[in-house]
This record gives structure tokens, sequence and C-alpha cells, in this order.
């Protein structure tokens, strides 16, 4: 069933067409939630006020237009509103000489320690810029559609996908051994 | 891999490494998270379809409010009946009712006093 199908079911109190949107959008939406938050609980936290936001403002949806970057905007603006109100925790540093302490044969810490410092590196970028590369490059939607999801011309898109994957690159580029090692 | 500006394809390489560091796990633990937290949601008696009847309210009720103006004063135009309160003049229509000296007199009875001063010659 399509997306707007079953929003149109939700809107009408069907318990099953809201469920069912929100396994269809789960993980787009706690990616792009952690990718503003860093946090997986807050990720959770924020991408459950979008779900909920959105299904009290069902009404609102243009079923003429896609379903996800209607919803991805809901959750963005969860996500940064509570960025904004949040006291930001600090998060697990990843000194440099992290790999040289835990190199070995355990694969997970080094897989972890990836993670850690891609997300560190994704951080640093501003936030729309972050959101940008998520949404294209993960998530595999268009620059026009992050344009609706952000509320920016779709060159501003272009340009903060080529400038939030510079920077990821670069973050990339440290650990290019150890992954073509672990493939 | 080089990227431009004007790359229109999604980068697998940056896109594989995101989706890795980014995974969460525990989808079905969410799902059922976010269910149970929306049930409240559909019980609302202002949930979301009161959101639809409350973006109608506003221009509803301008429309409501112009419409009832434009039916009195139709009725109005169509019975003929004088606008209610004219105040064109109000002494020609008092005049119309009694003679204007009667009506210019004072009605109540004269003071004594008065009386017996002007009949004095004071």
């Amino acid at each position: 069933m399509q997306d707007a199908e079953l929003a149109a079911l939700a809107l009408a109190g069907d318990r099953e067409a809201f469920g069912t949107l929100v396994e269809r959008y789960a993980a787009q939406a706690r990616r792009l939630a952690r990718s503003i938050l860093g946090n997986e609980d807050d990720a959770d936290d924020a991408a459950q006020d979008g779900f909920l936001a959105a299904l009290r403002h069902l009404g609102r949806y243009d079923p003429a237009r896609p379903f996800g970057p209607w919803l991805l905007r809901i959750v963005a603006n969860a996500a940064s509103d509570r960025r904004r109100r949040r006291k930001v925790r600090a998060t697990e540093e990843v000194t440099p000489d992290f790999r040289s302490k835990h190199a070995g044969p355990d694969v997970q810490t080094d897989r972890e320690a990836f993670g850690q410092q891609l997300r560190e590196a994704l951080a640093e970028l501003p936030e729309r810029q972050r959101m940008a590369v998520v949404l294209f490059d993960v998530e595999g939607y268009s620059h026009r559609e992050i344009a609706e999801v952000l509320d920016v011309q779709e060159g501003t898109v272009r340009s903060d996908v080529f400038h939030g994957r510079r920077a990821l690159r670069k973050a990339l580029e440290a650990w290019k051994d150890w992954r073509e090692e672990v493939r | 891999m080089t990227t431009s500006p004007f790359d229109h394809n999604p980068d697998p390489e940056v896109g594989e490494a995101l989706r890795e560091s980014l995974a969460m796990r525990g989808e079905g633990a969410f799902v059922r998270r976010v269910r149970a937290a929306a049930e409240p949601v559909f019980g609302e008696p202002n949930g979301q379809w009161w959101s639809v009847l409350g973006s109608w309210a506003r221009p509803g009720l301008v429309a409501a409010a112009g419409l009832a103006a434009a039916a009195l004063l139709w009725t109005g135009l169509r019975q003929g009946t004088p606008l209610p309160g004219s105040l064109a003049n109000p002494i020609v229509e008092l005049a119309d009712e009694m003679p204007v000296p009667l009506w210019l007199a004072d009605q109540t009875a004269p003071d004594v006093d008065v009386v017996l001063a002007s009949a004095s010659g004071f």
C-alpha cells in the first residue's frame, strides 16, 4: 500500500496503517535524528516525538507529495529542537592514539572506534550540512526532496552535500587501510 | 572517486560508512514503543481530526460572519423597513407628534417661589 493511502487511513484512526508507516520509516528517522543528536537515546526520543507530531498533523499532509520528506522534516525539527533544549552531553572522546591502544584482533572494537570517529566528524559539520549528506548519501533522497525537508534552495543542498562529503572523506581517509582489511 | 557540487549520485563509500556508524539496534522495540505512545493520540478528542477542523475554524468563522451580515442586510432591504434609530432630525420627528410650542414649554408645574417672585416684580 502506498504511503499516502496509509496516511489517509491513519488519519481516520487506523492504528495498523500508522504502525506500517512507523515500520517503514523508523530506520531513516532514527538515523537522521542520531546524525543531529549523536546520542542514541536522544535520537529515539526525537524520532518518536517526530512520529507523534506527524500523527497529530496528518491532516496537513498533502497526499500528492511524497510522505518521506514531509515526515523527515518533522523528525529533523523535533531533533533540532531537542538539541537546542538539552544540555549537550559529553560524547566519548576518541583520542588520536585510540587505535594504537585498541588495535589488535578485536575487529569489533575497531569498528566501534571507526563509527565513533565518523560520528564525531559528522558532529563537527554544521547541522544542515550533516542532514543533507545523510539524506542524500545514506537515505538516497534527491536534492529536490532534501530541499523540501530542509526548507532551502536545491543549490544550497548541492553545496551542503559537497562540503559535508569533503569533510567526511578526510575522516574516512585515516581508516582506509583498515576498512579494506575488514571487508 | 571525485565528487563535485553538481554530482547527482550518492557517494556509496560515504553512504555505507555513515549508515554503519549511525545504525541503531532495537528497531522492533522502537516501533512498538512509538505505537504504544501513539495510542493516547488516537484517543484524544482533539486528535488529528480536530487539528483539521481547527485549521478550518478561523476562515470558517470569518465566512460565517460575512454571510450572516449579508443575509441581515438583504432581509432589511427586502422588507423595506427603515433603519432603526434614525438620527435625521429628532426635533422634526417630535414636532410631528405634538405642537412645537407645547414641546418647548416646560411640562412640569412651576415652582411657587418663582411664580411669587415674578408677580412681585423681582
